[in-house]
């Protein structure tokens, strides 16, 4: 019985490997003007500091907090979660493919958590570092939707309200694993502490 | 031997110049005594406390603190609100063991018991208006210092899993009304978060809906 089991994950698993991404109507990156690059950009990628409020939902349970980028420069960037109360959750550093935990409260201290963390911040600062990548585009050339990964892999990005072309709204879903990061500018960078 | 003499005098010279700087003395353990007394006292008269708050973060990564400001809540003898308003709305509301956020509408609640650190920050806050310090003394190291017109506790974790999140906390009174000025949580990747609390409302009615 236990053999079947594995037999039926193990075709489930080539099954959903061998399907491409299932973003209706968008375009593969080689079917697109930027399969050599240049694809419109959905985080700036200039130094400074930008910040996002966040709600990471996992199985109906809910993250809030704000998470703080600082780009040193377009290959550098620094990510610091922590929660309104004012406690940080994460602290971590990407830099090329390499990535440095600065500091990791216990909880969150999982290596597949740190490395979805990984994927998705990867995906945000270089929307085509994947080939295996579908794209919608907005009339005005911007991305709308992006789908990466198959099965388990799977995640969707969405992007809206554009300002100055950049998305103030983001919201990253792995349908799989049914987790969502949901990220928009946060009003701490307009407010009384403006973090530059 | 006068090399010695001279480097001691210098140690003591620069200690004696620090500790006038921060402008603290140590409490005596009588002293410490008498003052949590006055704290057991207020909090014994205290059945609500309202107070504004000002929330400063700072981080490394930022040369500015990210500031929040609201309005905090204590009812006897468990619950405790923090209602953000600025930057943006939030609300932390604490309720005996239960954690409730609410956040562009929409809440979200916990039970305390499965996160030592809320808990613990929920021991601590509480136990500064209960006045009841010494009795969590398992839990925490307390050490009091005075200043001009100030009582600073310096609160250290004892438990591995608390101290590898909060290194220290102080909890800055008025020294001769007992109530919370400041408190200063010093995490352990180096930020630290000021909530200082104005305009103290004693015993004034709070709706129970708000918890």
């Amino acid at each position: 019985m236990k053999f079947f089991k594995v037999i039926l994950f193990a075709f489930a698993v080539a099954f959903t490997s061998g399907c491409a991404p299932s973003l209706k109507g968008g375009v593969w990156l080689h079917e697109t003007q930027y399969r050599t690059g240049g694809i419109p950009k959905v985080f700036r990628s200039e130094p400074g500091v930008s910040s996002f409020d966040f709600v990471l939902e996992r199985k109906g349970k809910q993250i809030d907090g704000i998470v703080i980028i600082k780009s040193e420069d377009e290959g550098s960037r620094r990510i610091v979660m922590t929660s309104l109360f004012g406690m940080t959750f994460l602290d971590f550093e990407l830099k090329g493919e390499t990535i440095k935990i600065n500091y990791c409260i216990e909880q969150l201290n999982r290596e597949k958590v740190i490395l979805l963390f990984k994927k998705d911040f990867e995906i945000l600062f270089n929307p085509d570092h994947s080939h295996i990548t579908k794209y919608l585009f907005n009339p005005d050339g911007t991305i709308n939707t992006l789908e990466q990964g198959n099965g388990i892999t799977k995640v969707r990005m969405n992007f809206d309200d554009y300002t100055d072309k950049f998305p103030q709204d983001i919201k990253i879903s792995h349908p799989w694993l049914r987790i969502k990061l949901n990220l928009k500018k946060s009003a701490y960078e307009t407010g009384e502490s403006v973090q530059n | 031997m006068v090399r010695r003499t001279i480097f001691m005098l210098i140690l003591s010279l620069c200690s004696s110049l620090l500790s006038a700087q921060g402008g603290l003395a140590a409490m005596s353990e009588e002293e410490s005594r008498a003052f949590e007394q006055l704290i057991a006292s207020r909090s014994a008269s205290t059945g609500s406390l309202v107070a504004d708050f000002r929330q400063e973060k700072s981080m490394e990564i930022l040369k500015k603190k990210m500031v929040s400001t609201g309005q905090f809540l204590y009812a006897k003898s468990d619950k405790i609100a923090f209602l953000y308003q600025k930057p943006q709305q939030y609300s932390m509301i604490i309720n005996g063991t239960r954690l409730k956020t609410v956040s562009g509408g929409k809440s979200s609640v916990m039970e305390l018991k499965n996160n030592p650190v809320m808990k613990q920050m929920n021991v601590l806050i509480s136990a500064a208006f209960l006045g009841n310090f010494s009795a969590k003394s398992g839990s925490y190291k307390i050490s009091y210092s005075k200043g001009k017109d100030v009582v600073v506790a310096n609160v250290l974790p004892v438990s591995k899993e608390i101290s590898s999140i909060i290194k220290r906390i102080t909890v800055t009174f008025g020294s001769s009304g007992g109530e919370i000025r400041e408190i200063t949580v010093y995490e352990a990747n180096n930020s630290t978060t000021d909530y200082i609390f104005t305009n103290h409302k004693l015993n004034s009615a709070i709706p129970d809906e708000v918890f």
